[in-house]
């Protein structure tokens, strides 16, 4: 059989690279984002607190939620961090760049449709649907129809992704 | 805290270029990969626990922002027809007659990480949250898997 000396000869050979020291790059691109997500949280901050009849309207609801299979409530662990918050809008965003953001929450969240079963604490971020279709009240018969909502659940550890749903409480 | 990143950065840096290299596939993405890394690790150095080593975590960001550029490079690279354009790894694995694809995604990247980062099981087991049975199982796995094709190869 081929010996060890010999396949650590190939890696050694498979990958060969300089790395390119740059730490101020790091800093300064970590301070750039820093203030970026600072304009943003400015932004949802503005929604929030001055919701306009818009926002109003398409601000999610339990009833929402319960419509696609999530359930959303109060969080098990402390909520994090603003500067975690904005990670996780940024990271809804990334997912949907045109669509603006109309809320965002941290809560524990339950989505009885996913494999494996989502059951955790998660940022919650709701985006404008736009022509976005979805499915009607989670049940048999569900309809595919004009989204009213648009939901982002966000892993606070990670800043990814975990789902994102989007549907008609209609 | 920055002061430890920036330790880590300047001490382990050829290392983690060279596994997150082998993992995304390509020099330039795994540079990109390590630097992004490290921009998210200053970023989020507050929620860093100290429980555990800070090599850990900071690995463990390398990791997932590695396999990030490594899926998102696979979108990019997909043509109409579905193949994807393999990288330059690759390349050079059928070049020096490595079969790297007959291993898993987990063997791979504990074999990479292993071998390129210089690390020991146990820092490995937690950057990837599993046990370092498990980084030993793999990587046993992944090394007799190799030398068994090789061995075929060359008795051909």
């Amino acid at each position: 059989m081929t010996d060890d000396a010999y396949l650590d000869g190939l890696l050694d050979e498979l990958v060969v690279t300089e790395p390119r020291e740059a730490w101020c790059d790091v800093v300064a691109r970590a301070r750039r984002s820093r203030r970026r997500y600072v304009t943003v949280v400015a932004a949802i901050a503005t929604l929030v607190v001055a919701p306009s009849a818009w926002a109003i309207h398409h601000l999610w609801s339990t009833s929402q939620a319960a419509a696609s299979g999530i359930t959303l409530s109060a969080p098990e662990t402390p909520t994090p961090s603003t500067g975690d918050a904005n990670a996780a809008v940024n990271a809804a965003t990334s997912w949907y760049p045109d669509h603006a953001v109309v809320s965002h929450q941290f809560a524990h969240c339950i989505d009885v449709q996913s494999v494996p079963r989502l059951n955790e604490d998660c940022w919650a971020v709701f985006l404008d649907p736009g022509n976005e279709m979805g499915n009607g009240p989670f049940g048999p018969g569900s309809t595919s129809q004009r989204a009213t909502y648009l939901l982002v659940l966000v892993d606070p550890s990670t800043d990814k992704v975990i789902e994102a749903a989007s549907g008609s409480s209609r | 805290m920055l002061d430890d990143l920036e330790a880590l950065y300047r001490d382990r840096l050829p290392e983690y270029t060279r596994a997150a290299t082998a993992i995304v596939g390509d020099r330039e993405s795994g540079r990109d990969a390590v630097q992004d890394a490290f921009v998210k690790a200053v970023r989020k150095r507050r929620r860093f626990r100290s429980d555990g080593p800070l090599e850990a975590w900071v690995l463990r960001i390398v990791v997932n922002t590695a396999r990030d550029a490594r899926r998102s490079g696979s979108r990019r690279a997909e043509t109409p027809g579905g193949v994807a354009a393999r990288g330059e790894v690759a390349v050079r694995a059928e070049e020096l007659g490595l079969p790297l694809e007959l291993l898993t995604e987990r063997q791979r990247e504990v074999l990479f990480l292993h071998y390129y980062a210089d690390l020991e099981y146990v820092t490995i087991a937690q950057a990837l949250d599993i046990s370092e049975g498990t980084v030993g199982a793999t990587l046993s796995a992944a090394r007799l898997t190799l030398r068994n094709a090789l061995t075929k190869e060359v008795s051909r």
